[in-house]
């Protein structure tokens, strides 16, 4: 078990680099000074013409790419992300500014999607080719049919300009900060967010459990006498959990980087739109160390997957070995 | 001879499986009525998607301009039937083209197996690391919008899925005695892997190019919508419902984002239960 983990964990140093190479080459094509974005703006502003020469040569800009590329590594391992070329605000104070935002919206629709896709997944499989069956399963086509972003407007048309019960965008009002207050307006963002993922969860569990219930291991547990609904949650469900958990750690990323499309249509201040206003602002610096932590998060979640994986399925821990 | 009788009635058994499906008949109608409608999109509307009408500006929907215009003065229903060729060619261009490289990969992956496998493997995993959002949202950055851009990084980004796919199929069949049969007969690597192996993966790698059709119009819509996918002056549906973010659009002139989401909507629940019914008449496990 340890040397699955361990082996896991080893092959993710490689990827890890791969990734820094990609956006270090990427960072190379941004036109212009690197010295720009590497330095505050209004350190640059104070500094003359030899000053900012020896800033360079002190920065390495003046060495080859090898060498270039390890001091930039060396200040990532630091925290020091560089700055923004348009607001010479640093990359660090930014993300830590919006990532709570996404992380908010992301991970209370993760938990809705969660709990609403397991049990209609359940219902749906335990009582399959019943009306309530079908019903979900019209239901969920249409959730993953469905652009997130019009649930989004369809949203923000009844319950913000017709009915007036909430807040078509933004994250709080002026001044009111606690979490009761900003609610409202956490509501129709994360339901918006969660219902494709409801739609694609429940989708899994059904198949998923559907398969595990023809198993044989299903009518042993019928012919010992247990009762259906023993059969269903402890010989069924947890088997079938494999597939589902996969589909919802696939997800995580998201916390970090923020749902763009989600985010843009209650403009939503997040990482998402971080990513957006920086695009259409030409902010290349914080594209790049943005996408790159988005890569990073993708990979940690795919380690976690394995790892789980192993964790629910004593076949994955000790097949390969 | 006797194959040939043998592989019409397989082919049979399997549409009269497809047509008792009534979701993916459904399907297929939907999706079929709305390709026909942008096929034919001149013969519907007499107006020109583009032009631009100052004195016609957010009409109501009237006999002349059946969904009304936009805040453009362009008619609605022309820009939804001409903006259907472009999503629906853009999602169906770049799943084809994603499925191709998959294939190419999978067959190269599963035939030749071992170091090159491993490879392959490896950048597979690589790719999909980078979420095809987020290297949009680069390029989009670096080279501005461009549909070709678009088409190009969904294949690049979408071609994993067929290659495991396809992979896995071969791998199966790789101990075959028909292929050990062609290796004998001195038949080539490249023969046997595209003439005699890739036929036998057609089944799953039809329903994939169907479903990520679907998701490609999707992400299309998505990306044009935060304005980032195809130039705006290209009437997608995503680019349509894009023009009518603003609040006032939003509350007076519903048809401007209702229309077209609809008509994405209905595009993709078409193709997805389309999928849904080949992929049971494909899965030989039933």
């Amino acid at each position: 078990m340890g040397k699955y983990f361990l082996k896991r964990i080893l092959e993710l140093i490689p990827k890890l680099l791969i990734i820094t190479i990609v956006i270090f080459v990427g960072m190379q094509f941004i036109p212009g000074d690197p010295v720009t974005y590497l330095i505050p703006p209004d350190t640059i502003s104070k500094l003359d013409p030899a000053q900012l020469e020896a800033m360079r040569e002190k920065l390495g800009l003046n060495e080859n790419v090898v060498v270039r590329y390890f001091t930039w590594l060396g200040n990532l391992l630091h925290g020091e992300f560089g700055y923004s070329l348009v607001s010479g605000a640093s990359i660090k104070s930014m993300i830590v500014q919006r990532l709570p935002a996404s992380f908010e919206v992301a991970i209370i629709a993760l938990l809705i999607s969660a709990a609403c896709g397991l049990t209609f997944g359940f219902i749906s499989a335990t009582k399959q080719n019943s009306l309530i069956d079908y019903f979900n399963t019209i239901l969920g086509m249409i959730g993953i049919s469905v652009p997130e972003f019009f649930f989004g407007l369809l949203g923000i048309s009844i319950f913000s300009l017709k009915l007036g019960w909430l807040p078509s965008g933004g994250r709080m009002m002026p001044g009111k900060e606690a979490l009761s207050d900003r609610a409202e307006f956490l509501v129709l963002p994360c339901l918006c967010l969660a219902i494709g993922l409801i739609a694609t969860l429940m989708r899994y569990t059904r198949g998923s459990m559907l398969d595990v219930l023809h198993k044989d291991y299903i009518k042993t547990a019928r012919s010992k006498g247990l009762s259906e609904a023993n059969v269903h949650i402890k010989h069924g469900l947890r088997n079938a959990l494999i597939p589902i958990v996969v589909i919802l750690v696939n997800r995580l990323p998201m916390l970090l980087g923020g749902a763009v499309v989600i985010e843009s249509v209650f403009n939503y201040p997040g990482m998402g739109t971080m990513l957006l206003n920086a695009i259409s602002g030409s902010d290349m610096p914080v594209v790049m160390i943005t996408t790159m932590m988005i890569a990073m998060a993708i990979l940690l979640a795919s380690l976690l997957i394995d790892l789980i994986s192993a964790l629910l399925d004593p076949r994955i821990r000790f097949g390969k070995e | 001879m006797r194959q040939k009788t043998h592989r019409s009635s397989l082919a049979r058994r399997n549409l009269q499986k497809l047509f008792s499906n009534r979701l993916a008949i459904l399907g297929g109608v939907i999706v079929l009525a709305l390709v026909l409608l942008s096929i034919f999109a001149p013969l519907l509307t007499p107006y020109d998607p583009a032009f631009i009408d100052p004195t016609q500006r957010l009409q109501p929907p009237s006999a002349e301009h059946l969904l009304g215009t936009d805040n453009a003065g362009r008619d609605l229903w022309a820009r939804i039937l001409y903006g259907g060729r472009l999503s629906i060619t853009i999602g169906l261009v770049s799943s084809l083209s994603a499925a191709a490289l998959g294939v190419i990969a999978g067959c190269i992956s599963g035939y030749f197996g071992g170091k090159v496998d491993a490879v392959l493997l490896y950048i597979s995993e690589i790719f999909s690391t980078f979420p095809q959002t987020i290297l949009i949202l680069i390029i989009v950055g670096f080279a501005g919008r461009s549909t070709l851009n678009m088409v190009l990084i969904f294949s690049i980004t979408g071609w994993m899925g067929t290659h495991r796919i396809v992979r896995s199929r071969i791998i199966s069949l790789r101990e075959e005695a028909f292929v050990e049969s062609c290796v004998a007969c001195g038949i080539g690597s490249s023969s046997i892997m595209f003439r005699h192996l890739l036929p036998n993966t057609v089944g799953p790698v039809v329903v994939s190019i169907t479903l990520s059709t679907a998701g490609y119009v999707l992400s299309e819509s998505g990306l044009s919508f935060i304005g980032l996918g195809v130039p705006p002056e290209v009437p997608t549906w995503g680019n349509i419902i894009n023009a009518a973010k603003s609040l006032d659009i939003m509350q007076n002139h519903p048809a401007l984002w209702l229309a077209p989401g609809v008509a994405i909507a209905l595009f993709v629940l078409g193709v997805n239960f389309l999928g849904d019914g080949l992929r049971d008449v494909f899965d030989t496990t039933q």
